[in-house]
Parts: C-alpha cells; structure tokens; sequence
C-alpha cells in the first residue's frame, strides 16, 4: 500500500479525522464505486458534509445503498463490530440485522423524497461483540444525485440509548416513589406560591373529601382544616414561605372531610423551594394520618397522668392513713418518710424528723424500741407489738403512751441499706380508758358486794351463781361465798323448786324480759329452820352484744318488816273505817232527827205564822168595833157619863188603840214570809217620798224637818222597803225629844270592802248604805243590838207608844234582803239606824 | 151640790158596819141614799134588773160570803152599763198588793174601815166629795188608799 501513497488526494477526501485517513487510505479502485475522484459530485458533496462534521452522520448511496460513516457515527458501532468493514459495503449486507426496520424507511424516503424523523427509536446491533440495544433519535433526508434524482439517503442520528436509559431509570425511581408514597400512605401535596395553585394526590383529595378531578384552591384547603387550627397552620404556612429555618414546613392539625365529615390528625412535612431572587416558587410535602398515633398518644398521656394520680393518691393515703407510717434505713434508723399521724404521734415536724437518726431526735425512745428494730434486722422478719409501752416527750412534757405496730423489713438489702417500715396506731386512750374501766369495775364490784341491797348473778339455763354480795349471801341465803360459787341455784336451795322464782328466772332468760314483784312471799330453810319473808325483786336479763340473753341479775330488798308493819296498820285502818262507819250511822241517825226536828220546828213556825196572821187578822175585826162604839159612846153619851166614866172610856181608847197597833204589826211581821216574790229595782227616793206623803200629818203635828240626800235604787221588793222606811221615819218621829223639833237626815254612801266583812255580807256584791239619823230621845250605844228584838221596848210603854215590833220587822226585812243594819244612839242625844242593801 | 141626794149602794155582810155605815152618811152634810147588800150575788140581782136605777157610788166589802168582792169587782167592771160606777173598796184589812191588785181591776178607792166614828163620817164624805163632786178632776190628788191611821 505504499505505492498508493503517492496517489493524489481528492479534495473532498481531506481532513475528517480517522475515517477521512480510512477512506483516503481505502482500495477504491476494485470496490464497485471506483476512484472517488470520479464519483458523482453530489456524492463527492455528501461525504464532504460528512466528514467534516461533528454531528454522527451515515449515508447509504446507490441503488444497493453502499455505507459512509464519520467519526461521530463511529462510536456507535462500538469497538468490535461493522467499523471499518462496512465503509463502502451494501446496506443489506452491512446491516442485516436491522435490514428489515430500515429498509423500507430508506425505500419510503428514496420514492418521495421526503425526510424521516425518528426520536428515540429502539434499533438494536451488533456492536461490542454483542447485540446492543442500542435508541437513536435519527432523521433520513434524501440525496439528490447528479441528475437531480435521488441518489441516496443522509442518516443524521444520534444515539440516545444512555438518554433513554436514563430516563428508563428516572421513570423507575418515580414508580418507586410512588409506591413509597402510597405504602407510606402518605397524602402528597403541591402549592405554587405565584399562581396560588394547589394540588394533592388522591389520597390527599380522599382525606379533604374533594373529587379526584378538582383542582384545588389554596383557601378551600384551609378550610379543610378544623377552625381550632386554621391559624396556626396559616402562621406555619408563612413562615416556610417567608424562609423560616430554610422553608422547612411541619405541623400537625386536624382536618375534616367535607364529604363525610371524618375528622382525622394529620402530620404535614413540606418545604418551600426559593429561586435566585429568594422568592418561594414552591411548597411541596407530604400529609401523613397520625390519628391513631396522636390518639395513642393521649391515651399514653392520660394513662401517664392516670398512673401519677395513683401514686399520688397512694402517696396521699400513706399521708394521711390514721395509722402513724414511716420507713426507716439502715443501723442508724434515718428517717426516710414519715406520715402526718407519725409526726403527730411523736409531736414533730416533717423538718424535724425526716433524714435524721430517729434516736438523735427521739432519745427518750431509744431504750425500749432500740431491741425491735435490732430485732428485725437480726431476724429479717416483722416485729410487732400490742399496747407497747413508751415515754414520749410531746408538748414538752413525759408522756407515757400505749402502741399497736408492726416493724416490717421492707427490702433484702445489707444491715447498712435495709429499710424497715414501721405502722403504728397509738392506743394510749383506749388502754387510759380501759384502765379507768377496770378500776370503775371493781369498784363498781366492790360496790355492789358491799351494797345494803342484796344482789347476784346467775348464768345459763342452769342459773349458776356467777355472784352474790354480802347482803344477799349473808342475809338470805345464809351461806358463804365459797358453797355457792359456781353452783348451780337449785342445788343450793332445793326448797325453792316449789316456788315460783325458778321459773321466773328462767323465764327472763328465755324472754329476755324483766320481772318485778313486790312483797312476793317467800319461803327458805336457814340453819335448819323454816322462815316466812317478804321480798320486792327486779330480775334483769343480762345481754350480750348479739342480744342473746345469758344471765339475769337479781335484785332482792327484804320488805318482810314493812309488809308485816302495813299489814299491821291495813288492819287497824279497817277497824277504823269500821268504827268511822259506825260512827257516821250514829251521826246521820242523829241528823235525820235534827232534820225532822227543824221540820218540825218549821213547821210550827209556819203554823205560828199563820196563826199569828190569823188570829191578828180576825182579832182586827171586833177590836175595830170596839173602837168605833167606843167612839160614838163618847161621842153621843159624853154628857151622861161620869168624869170617872169618861176616864174608864179613855182607857178603853188607849188599850184598843195599843191593841189595834199590835194587830197591824203582828200582821205585818207575819206576812213578810208570804211575799218574798217580786225583787225588782226600787228608786229608795221614791219609797221615801211616798213615806213622807204619808206620814205628811203627823210631821206636820210634830213640826219635824226631814232632809234627804239622793238615794240609790236597790234591788228590792218596794213594799217592803216603804215598811221599812216608814217603820224608821215612824220611830224617829215617835220618840222625838219633848221641846225639840224632830230633825231627821236620810243619806247614802257607798260601802267599803272592809265594812262588808265586818259585817259578814257577800264581798262579791255592791252594797250602798242608807243612815237614817234622829236626834230624838236616843238610847245608850250598848243597847244596839237589843233594840231590834221583838217586842223590845227601851222606854215606857206610856211615854211612848207603840207595840216593839217596828224595828223587829225592818231587822226582818232587811236580812231578807241580804242586808244588814246597824243602830247607834246617845241617850238624849239622838238615834243612828244605817241600812246595808245590795244594789 | 145638788138638793137631789146621791144614790149610794153598800156591799157588806156584816150588819153593824152597815148600820154604822148609814149613820155616818146621816151625820155628814152630804144628802145621800143608802141601799145595802148583803152579798155581792144580791147586789149583782140589784144591778142587772133594768127595772132599778143604777147608784151613784158602789162600797164594797171583800170579805164576804157567796161572792166576794174581788168577784163583784170584776163582774161590775165586766159590764158596759156599770162600768162607769165609781167602785169604793171598803175594808177592814189592808194590804199593799191586795190594794194593788183591785186599783188594777178597776176599783176607784180603798178605805180601809176606820176605828172611829166621826174619822169614819170625815172619810166617807171626803171619798164622796171626791168622787161626785170633784169628779174626776180631783182624781189625782187623791190617795187611792184612805188609811185610818195615817189620817190622824
């Protein structure tokens, strides 16, 4: 070939690199095209082109589609495979393998003449000593030959297999994405801050409860968000678009879908993408459903805040528990915790006590509960105590207390670690109270054994003695304490088997009832000897806490001396009453005698009475006669009669006229009884006046002057009354001083309480009294009383006429009105008659 | 004062005080005629013949046999022709309701027969001066009751 070198070089042929050397250095002369000086110029043009640039450029020329190729192409041919070989060859040769697909492209572009795009196009061959799949992105363009024909085709290609697989590879990554997306089930979202445009996955459109096909709005997906959290999320919203911690977006809310509702917490993590200028050109991340999470997580929460109330409240019991509580550590005994009853037990504050040795604050404790906790460290078991004695210094002050405790190791640690919990309950009140107890209880023992009432117990059905006193052993049964004691009743006193006290016992014990009896009559046998007594007992059921009844207390007093003493006096109260009774006939036989006596006696007043009425009536008549003949004898015989004559007939005169005033009084006296009817109000004015009428005569005769003061009005039966006063005003005229004009005052008063007893009248009524003065002859004060009696006559029955009734019938008159009346006089001085009437 | 005299009955069954009764108007200067009766049932004869005339002045006695002179009283006061008779209760007894109770039933005057003879003529004329002659004009100033002794 070196004969060749000193061939010319067509133009066409220079340059272009290795192929340019391989087709220069090529043996055209026996290849079918000849020397390329005489190619065709349009092929001479092509492989110019081709050569000489840098784009992979392949031409196929002729008919047979013979091959030229550039570097660019070259490498697409790999590195063992058609390069060289194929430079010049015929297409169907060179790449039959592929013959097939290009062909009829080639053919397509050689008939019409029109150019061919192919992007990408799958053409695998055989390069690199394999078959490559190999992607070209290639255009056929016609040649146009020297006769304006189509001569060829022009391949410009590219191999775009590594752009291919590349994207192969991205579109890979994406599909592996996705699937992390959608495994993740995670919502994806998208914003572009500049056209306000926002967009979400279908599980993010799922959630929001928005079509799968809308697009969305940024303020409709606000409104996704529950209002609680709208501005929150808006605030974290603008801070990752304003570059806050370089637009790192994440936040949790909650949302609610606007189809139906579902409420869920979601977590979304996102960034803001900034261009040059700094501004935000996107927003993009991921929403992620962290409702259970978020739920669990309150569930933990309030588990958490839960499991705290507990050891508060653990914590609070162990506090405040009524028991004194406390843990002590290792051989020093420090106070590690104790409770607010143990501080007030040992009256000590918290700051006192805790973290210090017990013993340095407690010393006066350290002698007796020093051993127990030695004890428990020894054993490695709890200790405990009842009504444990221990001087303790509270309030100042020795004190000795009783506790309940248990010393309790509480871990397995070494001597210098161990912890011994201590619960202790002070019992210094109940063992005080009980102490008092016991002492009350023998007292009160003491008390009954030496009680002056006879007491005992028995128990059980069988009425064993459980205790007698003194009294009881001494005076009834006559026994000692030591034959009774534990014994059964009924073995003691076998006699008492026929009495009813056995069964009455028994009784309360089985009713649970007591039983009282007084002065029950008893019988029992001492030192042989049969006695009688009386009792009074009380037998008490004795119960238990569960109200069953086991015993019965007995309560006996020995009534014997007191029942025989009223037994005594019962009789002798009989034998009285006898004797009263019979007294009490005696007396009303006694009275109905009386009775018929004063009957009697009634009665013969009555008979009296009207007797007196009637003989003084009948008496009237003949005695009038022997007035009125007596005065026509004076009168028509005076002549014929003698002086002595005359004189007999004066005396005749006189007696009749003293008989005849006896008559009117006796009449009048008599018949007070038979009017004592007709009570009504009398105006005593009125009875005067009338007696005054009356009377008008004989004061005329005597010249007398009668002044009145006003007078009440009684109740009174008149008629009576105007006796009454004409009685008073006759005799005050009648026994008129000789020489001295009658002067009589009549007044009134009322009557004071005082003057009603005196007089014995009724307190309870008014009385007025009305004093009739004179001041006639009078009468010695001492007769006062005396003047009212009938036929009482002071002066001489020639001085003064008159029968001695007069004042008798006002007495009478008066006391019928349940009145009195009262004289006192003066000789010569005058009289004084004060009338008491009730009004 | 008319010369015709007063036409007087007197009720009474006691003889003596009938014959002193007709003395004493005798005695008075008041001119009088006197008939008496023994009972009231001869008076009642008297009084309901329509053939006699009626008295001026009727006197009465109570006390008395057949009919008393309550009765009379009632029966003359019953009666339209003689109610109008002025009747003189004439008595020896006095008594306050008895006295009452007959100046209800309509009798005029009460005399209670007096133990004197001439204060028996004074009554007898006062009573008839004051019945007849006074009529009733006087009525009021007299005493219903003419007593003895308070005539004294």
């Amino acid at each position: 070939m070196g004969v060749d070198n000193k061939k010319t070089i067509p133009k066409f042929l220079q340059g272009g690199g290795e192929m340019g050397q391989i087709m220069r250095d090529k043996d055209w002369e026996s290849h079918v095209l000849g020397d390329p000086v005489n190619w065709p110029l349009a092929l001479k043009f092509a492989i110019s082109t081709m050569l000489n640039t840098k784009f992979p450029n392949f031409i196929f020329w002729g008919a047979d589609f013979r091959c030229f190729y550039n570097d660019a192409y070259r490498p697409s041919l790999g590195k063992d495979g058609k390069h060289p070989s194929i430079l010049g060859e015929k297409g169907k040769e060179a790449w039959s393998e592929i013959w097939d697909t290009i062909h009829p492209l080639l053919q397509q572009v050689w008939q019409t003449g029109e150019a061919t795009w192919s992007e990408n196009q799958l053409i695998p061959f055989y390069r690199n000593g394999q078959i490559e799949n190999i992607y070209w992105t290639f255009s056929y363009s016609p040649l146009i030959s020297d006769d304006e024909s189509i001569g060829g085709v022009l391949t410009t290609c590219t191999e775009t297999t590594e752009a291919v697989l590349n994207l192969q590879k991205l579109e890979e990554s994406e599909d592996l994405l996705k699937f992390a997306i959608d495994s993740a089930e995670l919502g994806t979202w998208d914003y572009n801050p500049q056209t306000n445009e926002f967009s979400g996955n279908e599980r993010l459109k799922n959630w929001f409860g928005i079509a799968n096909d809308d697009s969305i709005e940024l303020p409709a997906a606000m409104n996704v968000i529950l209002p609680k959290d709208r501005s929150r999320v808006a605030d974290a919203i603008k801070k990752a678009l304003g570059g806050f911690n370089q637009g790192k977006y994440d936040i949790t809310y909650s949302i609610k879908n606007q189809k139906n509702h579902e409420v869920k917490i979601v977590r979304a993590l996102g960034k803001s993408w900034f261009n040059k200028n700094g501004e935000a050109y996107r927003f993009n991340g991921t929403l992620h459903d962290v409702t259970e999470q978020e739920k669990s997580a309150e569930e933990i929460k309030i588990a958490n805040r839960r499991i705290k109330n507990e050891k508060d409240r653990f914590k609070n019991i162990i506090q405040n528990a009524p028991a004194g509580i406390a843990i002590f550590k290792g051989p020093e005994c420090l106070v590690e915790m104790a409770n607010i009853s143990l501080l007030d037990i040992l009256d000590k504050t918290s700051s006192e006590l805790i973290g210090k040795a017990l013993f340095q604050v407690l010393p006066e404790i350290e002698v007796e509960a020093s051993p127990l906790f030695e004890e428990v460290r020894r054993k490695r078991k709890s200790v405990r105590g009842t009504e444990f004695k221990l001087p303790i210094k509270r309030k100042g002050k020795m004190e000795i207390a009783y506790f309940d405790f248990i010393l309790h190791p509480v871990n397995e640690e070494s001597d210098d670690h161990l912890e011994i919990m201590l619960v202790a309950n002070e019992v210094t009140d109940y063992v005080t109270a009980r102490n008092v107890l016991t002492e009350n209880e023998y007292q009160f023992k003491n008390l009954v054994m030496q009680s002056p009432i006879a007491k005992a117990i028995f128990r059980g059905t069988d009425l064993k003695i459980e205790m007698a006193n003194n009294r009881m052993l001494n005076h009834f049964w006559g026994k000692t304490w030591d034959d009774v004691i534990g014994k059964n009743l009924i073995d003691v006193f076998p006699e008492l088997k026929d009495q009813q006290y056995i069964s009455e016992l028994k009784e309360v014990i089985r009713t649970g009832q007591a039983i009282r009896n007084q002065e029950s009559k008893g019988m029992h046998f001492k030192d042989g000897k049969k006695f009688e007594f009386y009792i009074d007992y009380v037998y008490l059921p004795l119960k238990e806490i569960d109200g069953s009844i086991s015993g019965v207390m007995i309560t006996v007093t020995d009534v014997t001396d007191q029942f025989l003493a009223k037994e005594k006096l019962v009789n002798f109260s009989k034998e009285l009453k006898e004797q009263v009774k019979e007294r009490t006939a005696l007396l009303n036989h006694a009275n109905k005698k009386l009775q018929n006596s004063i009957k009697k006696l009634e009665n013969a007043n009555d008979e009296l009475e009207s007797f007196a009425y009637v003989s003084s009536h009948d008496l009237q008549e003949p005695l009038r006669k022997i007035q009125i003949y007596t005065s026509r004898i004076l009168e028509q015989e005076q002549k014929s009669l003698t002086e002595t004559g005359k004189k007999y007939f004066d005396k005749i005169t006189v007696s009749a006229s003293r008989m005849r005033t006896l008559i009117d009084d006796l009449l009048a006296f008599s018949r007070m009884e038979e009017s004592k009817t007709e009570f009504k109000p009398t105006n005593l004015n009125e009875v005067l006046n009338e007696v005054i009428e009356n009377l008008s005569i004989k004061i005329e005769n005597t010249g007398a002057k009668i002044s009145s003061s006003s007078l009440p009005t009684v109740k009174a039966v008149p008629f009576q009354m105007h006796q009454v006063f004409s009685n008073l005003l006759g005799n005050a005229l009648k026994f008129s001083k000789k020489n001295r004009k009658p002067l009589i005052e009549i007044s009134s008063k009322s009557v004071n309480r005082k003057e009603l007893i005196n007089l014995g009248l009724n307190t309870s009524r008014t009385y007025c009294k009305v004093t009739v003065k004179d001041n006639g002859i009078g009468f010695a004060n001492e007769m006062g009383e005396h003047i009212f009696e009938v036929f009482k006559r002071l002066h001489g029955k020639s001085e003064y006429e008159g029968t001695g009734m007069g004042l008798t019938i006002v007495k009478k008159i008066i006391v019928n009105h349940d009145g009195a009346i009262q004289a006192s006089g003066m000789e010569g001085e005058g009289a004084t008659f004060t009338i008491y009437l009730p009004i | 004062m008319s010369n015709k005299p007063y036409y007087i009955f007197l009720i009474d069954d006691d003889e003596d005080d009938r014959d002193l009764f007709k003395d004493a108007l005798r005695e008075i200067s008041i001119k009088t005629e006197v008939v008496s009766f023994n009972n009231g049932l001869e008076l009642m004869a008297q009084l309901e013949d329509e053939n006699n005339g009626l008295p001026q002045i009727i006197f009465l006695d109570l006390h008395m046999p057949i009919i008393g002179g309550e009765d009379c009283l009632k029966k003359i006061r019953k009666n339209a022709q003689f109610n109008g008779i002025p009747v003189v209760i004439y008595s020896t007894y006095y008594i306050q309701q008895m006295a009452n109770r007959l100046m209800g039933l309509g009798a005029n005057l009460y005399i209670q027969k007096p133990s004197s003879f001439s204060l028996l003529k004074s009554i007898l004329e006062r009573c008839i001066i004051a019945l007849l002659e006074n009529k009733v004009a006087q009525e009021e100033d007299t005493n219903f009751v003419l007593k003895e002794n308070e005539w004294e």
